[in-house]
């Protein structure tokens, strides 16, 4: 579901148009900042750092980052595999994503083809690869990955976490998913989507969409319909074809 | 669209130089479908984001089909022929001779009625499969012409009875409708002749009339074609009827897609306003538009006018269009579904970049039917000099031949020299011909005019 900026009807996720007036949801809305003049740090509680080869580490400054070889924000002049303009790095609503411009080689996340024109939640330590140059990502400041600070975090049976961060936090067996689920062969590549949302209280709701995976999807052993958005509360179970875990919320210490 | 596509909405917008040319061609939609190609374009794809205003849409439809394309559907033919006393003599022989090479032209899989008419009726012919040509010739020869007035209305009842009487699934049901006069018995009021024609057409069917002489009322005829989704033919002489009488047919063998329906749904904040020359309806904020049977290499336009109110700037979809129809050849029925999108701006100076040549030659055509249609009140009248009418006449001639309407320019020769000749009122029936045929916004298209080549010349002035 996305609410139109323009008539603020809801749209299903896959309408391409506004189904009352019409908007075409894919171009920036009215009023809004070019995304390249926006600061990172309007878009994310932490700072993101980008280790590139043989140059260290370079802070994320800008809401819209290009990478390429002869255009954008981080040049890369001397791989001669990287496309002149060849990704994107994107942070918009708490998460920072990875997209590929169509460029002439592709680009890899952790060792992955992204398709081009598509968006892949970026976590702590992931390995984008542009040409023959490996950058990795690092966050900074904010919440750690692996300590437990307050927020929702999916517990599995012999009782680790992982994080869910805000945004679309992809579940699947491929390495490019925020939630990598190696061990079952069920699981499909891109499996389901965690979206983490915040309301305009300052809560978060998370939402479990099944994309269509042959196994299907479950919340408290009750299958989900794909391609459909259903909410998920803290301490449910959530399973992916034979993967199950618990949603668990750590809040705040209150003073 | 991949599940990916739905989680991850691309952020910011492909190159905004990428969608200006998106947006600047000409929506094609379904190319190899049926033979059946549809363009959605608006006259301009800039719109200006301030103000409420009017902008044009254009949706044509287009028959690829191969000329050997054989057909499906039986023809279903109903001849009525007025055989009041104004008819004695030559015209009435060459009816019924063209009636004979209509006989000739069937199978033995049509059904074909001719029914005679004056005050009374006389079935003629009524066969379900046309198998014995000579005896339906032979009783053509026995009638002949009789009383004084003409109970047209009458007549097209019994036409679509007659219709319905051998009309199956999948019939190309017609009437053909030929006159030289005026209704003068039973009903007359125009408003029953609408309403029957808008029958015959929700019943499947559809009226082509052929005007003979200069007595019968051209607004009359043409009426009753257009509302039930016929032609209009004006013959001035009676030698005429055969070849039109043979032209008609043929268009109907030739027919590649019918029962087309087209649906136009304006979004939010745009309204259609009229849609020209077609029979239309509005039901749940839908415009429903009912078209003629398209014929082999035929072009069908619906040209409307939206209205819209301001928009936020950017670029968003106006209507969309969609259209079902019956493949002839195949009896398969199919669907077209397009839409018309504009990119509202604030900078008037980017308009002139948005103009869709296409959409102007169409509006030119129809500009030139309005202005054809004063023309010929002014011959009418007299008010215009025969010098004066003839000088419009070619000016719109020009105008025909460079918008691509070539049989409608020719026609207007035809007119140009009657009216040399003197004979006014034969000009003003060719002219409503002429007037219906561009109303009705059909066109045939010669193979080597592609639409394609037509929108890059425009663009090269």
């Amino acid at each position: 579901m996305s609410v139109c900026p323009i008539c603020g009807t809801e749209n299903a996720a896959a309408e391409e148009w506004c189904t009352s007036c019409g908007w075409l949801p894919s171009q920036p809305a009215p009023g809004a900042t070019p995304r390249d003049e926006v600061g990172i740090e309007q878009e994310l509680s932490f700072r993101a750092f980008l280790v590139l080869p043989e140059r260290g580490m370079v802070p994320l400054r800008k809401a819209r980052t290009v990478i390429g070889r002869e255009f954008g924000d981080i040049l890369l002049p001397e791989d001669l595999n990287v496309s002149r303009i060849h990704l994107a790095l994107v942070a918009e609503g708490g998460g920072l994503y990875v997209e590929d411009l169509r460029s002439s080689n592709g680009t890899l996340l952790n060792g992955v083809k992204i398709p081009p024109g598509r968006r892949y939640l970026l976590s702590n330590g992931d390995v984008i690869t542009a040409g023959d140059s490996a950058i990795k990502v690092e966050f900074k400041g904010g919440p750690d990955e692996g300590a437990e600070g307050p927020g929702l975090y999916l517990q599995d049976s012999a009782g680790k976490r992982i994080r869910l961060r805000p945004g679309n936090n992809t579940v699947g067996r491929l390495p490019l998913n925020s939630v990598t689920i190696e061990e079952s062969p069920y699981v499909a590549r891109e499996h389901a989507v965690l979206s983490m949302e915040r309301t305009p209280s300052g809560l978060f709701f998370l939402y479990l969409t099944d994309l269509g995976s042959s196994n299907g999807s479950f919340i408290n052993q009750k299958p989900v319909p794909a391609h459909t958005r259903i909410r998920v509360h803290p301490n449910d179970e959530v399973t992916f074809a034979d993967v199950t875990y618990r949603v668990i919320e750590i809040k705040a210490e209150e003073d | 669209m991949s599940p990916i596509d739905e989680i991850s909405a691309p952020i910011g917008m492909p190159d905004a130089n990428l969608w200006d040319d998106h947006l600047l061609r000409d929506y094609h939609f379904s190319k190899e479908v049926h033979a059946l190609e549809m363009t959605v374009a608006l006259f301009n794809s800039f719109i200006l984001h301030q103000s409420a205003g009017e902008t044009f849409l254009l949706v044509d439809l287009l028959s690829h089909e191969k000329p050997r394309a054989g057909r499906e559907s039986p023809l279903n033919l109903v001849l009525l022929l007025d055989r009041s006393h104004s008819m004695f003599g030559g015209p009435f022989m060459e009816v019924r001779k063209a009636a004979q090479v209509v006989i000739d032209q069937l199978t033995g899989r049509d059904s074909l009625t001719v029914i005679a008419f004056d005050q009374e009726l006389k079935v003629v012919v009524s066969s379900k499969r046309v198998l014995n040509k000579e005896e339906a010739k032979r009783r053509l020869e026995d009638i002949d012409v009789q009383g004084g007035s003409t109970d047209l209305h009458e007549a097209l009842k019994a036409g679509l009875r007659e219709l319905r009487e051998y009309s199956g699934e999948n019939t190309l049901d017609k009437i053909v409708l030929l006159t030289d006069g005026r209704p003068t018995h039973g009903k007359t009021e125009d408003e029953e002749f609408f309403r029957l024609a808008e029958t015959i057409r929700d019943k499947g069917g559809s009226v082509s009339s052929v005007g003979v002489g200069l007595d019968y009322n051209e607004d009359l005829l043409g009426a009753i074609s257009r509302l039930s989704g016929g032609a209009f033919y004006h013959s001035s002489r009676p030698r005429e009827i055969k070849k039109i009488f043979k032209k008609e047919i043929a268009h109907f063998l030739n027919v590649s897609h019918r029962a087309i329906e087209m649906v136009v749904t304006p979004r939010r904040w745009v309204k259609v306003k009229e849609i020209f020359g077609l029979p239309h309806r509005f039901e749940d904020g839908r415009h429903i538009i009912e078209l003629p049977d398209i014929e082999k290499f035929t072009e069908q336009t619906v040209l409307a006018t939206l209205q819209y109110e301001p928009h936020q700037m950017g670029i968003f979809r106006l209507v969309d269009v969609q259209v079902k129809y019956l493949h002839a050849a195949t009896g398969v029925e199919g669907e077209l579904s397009g839409f018309a999108a504009g990119r509202f701006v604030e900078d008037p100076t980017v308009i002139k970049r948005g103009k869709n040549p296409r959409v102007d030659k169409a509006l030119l055509r129809r500009n030139v039917k309005s202005d054809l249609i004063s023309t010929i009140r002014g011959i009418r009248t007299r008010v215009l000099s025969r010098d004066e009418a003839q000088q419009q006449l070619r000016d719109y001639q020009r105008t025909l031949i460079l918008s691509g309407a070539t049989k409608e320019a020719q026609e207007l020769g035809e007119a140009i020299a009657q009216l040399a000749k003197g004979e006014e009122e034969q000009a003003g029936k060719t002219l409503a011909q002429s007037t219906f045929s561009l109303e009705r916004g059909k066109r045939e298209i010669s193979e080597d005019e592609t639409p394609d080549e037509a929108a890059e010349e425009g663009e090269a002035e």
